[in-house]
């Protein structure tokens, strides 16, 4: 209930310098307040909306199409859940043979595209596709079970995007007291009793936080859903954005996907409940022992291996076919080095920039909760919740009527993609804030350090790995962003994702194919490097 | 029932070429505390773990309760030793409240486990926090709910590893008392690691001295403080001066009014005698056999090092009811009348060295 008693108590509570330095919350606002502009074009647009669009938008299909991205995303999300901690489990707590390599090869399949993902998923499983045709010829199958719609969706993006729950588990994993577990054990709890008791409980912010990325990515995901038919939001709003020129349909319909995405953020604060994680003890972490596996070695390297060829090797092999087949029909591969450049270049800069943009937001969210700090936290959130089209489209309208400076310039696009992809670099750095401390802090301020020495000397070195961790992601997401970069590159700039959905719409599956596999490749060296760096530095 | 709750034979442990524990035979009988005493890197924690399962022994036997846990081809998984353990950095589920922490040792199957519970969160004075969470409690507080975890699963044996080297000075000393009292009120055996001698002393029915892995002696406080088996234990346990035996004898012998050299000169040369500063007695004489060098106040007492005229250094402890005496100030140095000398050739105690 809004009275003026509340409304008082939270302009007071908005008054931030009272908990948080200048240096912090005045770019914390503003970072918030850039990433809410997407937002605001969206309300404006849906409030010119006309009576018509009402009556268009109140139909049960919308409905419908709520339940389907509900259902994806709780499915998508469930099985993410499933398949990654078992992985980061096995991959840090075990003698799992050749630990590193699966450390590796399990994170890579964040670097493939949602678009590439469904492509190959409809090349292999699809009708008249690899499976099928094998069958027929073998067997004489003619029908597979349909892989349109909801299972090839889930499937596609779960198999994508569980390294996001993957990545934020391992980290907690190595962080974790290992005399928690040792105390549950000498209390008479099995190992697999404090699994589930201890283990779990402690691993539970990291899961949240996973789980929110998978969740919002499925929110927002175009290329797999596009190319699956299943009829999730951001589909249903590219066509009615396409099929009429009232784009405030769009815009409500992406109104409510915010929301959706509102309550998946609202939900997992709500998860993180009472209890706090950073370690309370001043000594340096013992070195875990792994876990001796024994005759468990064979099914946990089954999984993982199944893990591996499903969501890697297989799209991986794939997309070869079509290069060879390309190859033996005399095509020309047509290898695109200027837009793997440009792709790299840009996601670089956008990368870093997001972290550093990261930084204040997320001491705000952990150090000084106030209204202030959730609200911009959140609003760091929505840009993976908005749709890349919808955040394109409002930063176009804006360039358009506010900075014609900077329309069409690569700048613009750098914005996009920070937007779209801060919340990935908020969720890791505050997931390492939340690990240190604030004793660290205290103890700095109590030497003489002023705030912003703390921040330099003490806290971001601490956080370095979860820093690192973001930049990483960023710039492989930023790599594979499709509908941002499609609508605001400059005329004439090239990346690798707009070059392999050109090719694709265009039918050129052999050029489609080699620069999916360059950018995966390219994609493939940091992933690689930061995986293998993290588990080195702690494991 | 066993009446030893914990038997350790040959007990080796190798780290790579690194020996952690090697060959050690340890008996501790039931009811009783065990203080490990040794410096930083002796071993005791690998000891600990390896009682509790947490490590593999290379080879030897442990025993709880007369049944082998490890060794002999056995080795029982910690959680089903019923071997509890305190950690040094107490190891409080974060997740967990007070109330949550403890019952999580309480066998759900027993059907007082409500009285159980009570009973634990009273004897540990927890009662009324049961709904703090760990970060909320105080560390004495933090480390009373750790052993009331542990105590609540009702352990054969209690391993305690340097619990109280978190707290201040005087939380320490209280928390001590109150722990001992804890221990014997609920009679539970106790295996306590700790690198504080006087912690060792106070908390120990029994003190067993480790280095560098090996068991250098184990005995009562009294028989380690007074009779160490070795120069290591003498000067680890406190303050000890070491003088050559001939000279000791020339220099009690010579003073005038102190209590006489106790005993005859060992038949030995290169025989040494033990001093504990509160055995030696200081009166100012100009004649005297050295000089103080310096005096420091501890309160009930005055600590003294004097330099003998042999070059010898010589450490006295002079109540404050003595004279005080100035620094530079030429000393006669006197025997306490209950004194009883140790003799030590080449650093263990001549009753070795004469069986030996």
């Amino acid at each position: 209930m809004v009275t003026i008693h509340s409304i008082l108590g939270l302009s007071w509570r908005l008054l931030p310098g009272k908990y948080a330095p200048a240096i912090i919350w005045v770019p914390a606002t503003v970072i918030g307040l850039t990433t809410v502009l997407p937002l605001l074009y969206i309300l404006v647009r849906t409030l010119g909306l006309g009576n018509d669009a009402w009556d268009t938008l109140f139909r049960s299909r919308t409905l419908v199409v709520l339940g389907n991205t509900a259902a994806l995303t709780v499915i998508v999300t469930a099985a993410s859940i499933a398949v990654s901690i078992p992985v980061a489990w096995l991959t840090v707590r075990t003698d799992l043979p050749f630990r590193r390599m699966w450390t590796v090869l399990t994170a890579l399949p964040l670097v493939v595209p949602s678009y590439i993902g469904g492509f190959v998923i409809v090349a292999a499983l699809g009708p008249r596709g690899m499976l099928q045709s094998l069958l027929s010829k073998t067997f004489n199958v003619e029908h597979l079970p349909e892989i349109y719609g909801l299972p090839g969706a889930a499937l596609t993006l779960t198999l994508l995007s569980y390294p996001y729950i993957l990545i934020t588990v391992r980290s907690a994993l190595w962080g974790m007291d290992p005399a928690l577990e040792e105390a549950s054990r000498s209390l008479g709890y099995s190992r697999w009793m404090t699994f589930w008791k201890v283990t779990l409980p402690q691993l539970r912010p990291a899961i949240s936080v996973g789980a929110l990325l998978v969740g919002l990515y499925t929110l927002s995901d175009f290329g797999a859903v596009s190319l699956l038919r299943f009829d999730s939001f951001t589909r249903v709003i590219y066509q009615a954005y396409q099929s009429s020129f009232d784009r405030a349909i769009a815009a409500a319909l992406s109104l409510l996907l915010v929301l959706v995405a509102l309550a998946l953020l609202t939900l997992e604060a709500w998860t993180r409940g009472r209890s706090r994680y950073y370690r309370s003890d001043s000594g340096s972490p013992r070195a875990l022992r792994p876990v001796a596996l024994g005759a468990w070695r064979w099914p946990a390297l089954a999984f993982c291996g199944a893990v591996v060829i499903l969501a890697l090797a297989l799209p991986m092999a794939v997309l070869g076919y079509w290069m060879v087949r390309g190859m033996q029909a005399g095509q020309p591969l047509g290898l695109a080095w200027v837009p793997m450049m440009n792709s790299i270049s840009v996601s670089g800069l956008a990368a870093v920039l997001a972290v550093a943009v990261s930084v204040p937001v997320a001491v705000l969210a952990v150090r000084y909760p106030s209204r202030l700090s959730g609200f911009v936290e959140r609003s760091a959130y929505i840009g993976f919740a908005l749709p890349g089209i919808v955040v394109a489209l409002g930063l176009v309208f804006f360039g358009v009527r506010y900075a014609p400076l900077l329309y069409q310039t690569l700048m613009m696009l750098v914005i996009a993609y920070v937007i779209l992809l801060l919340p990935q670099a908020v969720g890791a750095v505050k997931s390492s804030f939340l690990q240190v401390s604030p004793r660290m802090e205290e103890a700095a301020l109590s030497l003489g350090k002023r705030p912003v020495q703390i921040m330099v000397q003490v806290t971001l070195p601490l956080i370095r790995t979860g820093m690192l961790a973001g930049a990483g992601l960023m710039f492989l997401t930023a790599m594979k962003e499709l509908p941002a970069t499609l609508l605001l590159s400059p005329i004439g700039f090239k990346t690798l994702a707009t070059t392999i959905w050109s090719a694709t719409e265009e039918a050129f599956y052999t050029r489609a194919a080699t620069s999916a596999i360059l950018l995966v490749m390219v994609s493939s060296v940091p992933m690689a490097f930061l995986t293998l760096r993290e588990s080195g530095r702690k494991g | 029932m066993n009446e030893l709750a914990l038997q350790c034979q040959g007990l080796t442990k190798w780290y790579g070429e690194t020996p952690a524990i090697v060959e050690l035979d340890l008996v501790v009988e039931r009811g009783k505390t065990l203080v490990l005493l040794g410096p930083s890197g002796c071993g005791k924690t690998t000891f600990l773990r390896l009682i509790a399962g947490f490590e593999t022994p290379g080879m030897g036997e442990i025993i709880v309760d007369g049944v082998t846990v490890a060794g002999k081809g056995v080795f029982m998984p910690p959680e089903r030793r019923k071997v509890g353990m305190v950690f040094q950095d107490y190891a409080l589920f974060p997740h967990l409240s007070v109330h949550g922490n403890v019952r999580f040792g309480v066998n759900r199957a027993s059907p007082q486990r409500k009285q159980k519970m009570e009973a634990v969160l009273d004897l540990t004075g927890l009662t009324g926090l049961e709904e703090r969470m760990p970060h909320e409690l105080s560390g004495g507080q933090q480390q009373r709910v750790a052993l009331a975890r542990a105590l609540a699963s009702e352990p054969k044996a209690l391993l305690l590893d340097e619990p109280f080297s978190n707290l201040d000075s005087s939380l320490r000393r209280q928390m001590r008392e109150e722990v001992r009292d804890i221990l014997v009120t609920s009679g539970t055996t106790a295996i306590f690691v700790t690198h504080d001698q006087e912690e060792a002393l106070v908390m120990g029915d029994q003190v067993a001295i480790l280095r560098a892995g090996r068991l250098e002696q184990m005995g009562t406080p009294e028989v380690i403080y007074h009779s160490p088996a070795s120069k290591f234990v003498a000067t680890f346990m406190g303050i000890a001066d070491f003088l050559p035996s001939s000279y000791a004898q020339k220099i009690f012998h010579s003073n005038v009014g102190a209590t006489a050299w106790p005993s005859q000169s060992p038949p030995l040369l290169n025989v040494d005698v033990m001093f504990r500063p509160d055995d030696v007695l200081l009166t100012a004489s100009e004649q005297g056999a050295g000089h103080i060098v310096s005096r420091t106040f501890q309160g009930a007492y005055f600590m003294y090092e004097v330099i003998l005229d042999s070059g010898d250094p010589l450490h006295c402890r002079q109540s404050y009811s003595n004279q005080k005496l100035p620094v530079g100030a030429r000393v006669d140095v006197g025997l306490h009348s209950a004194y009883q000398p140790s003799y030590f050739s080449e650093g263990r105690p001549l009753s070795d060295a004469v069986t030996t």
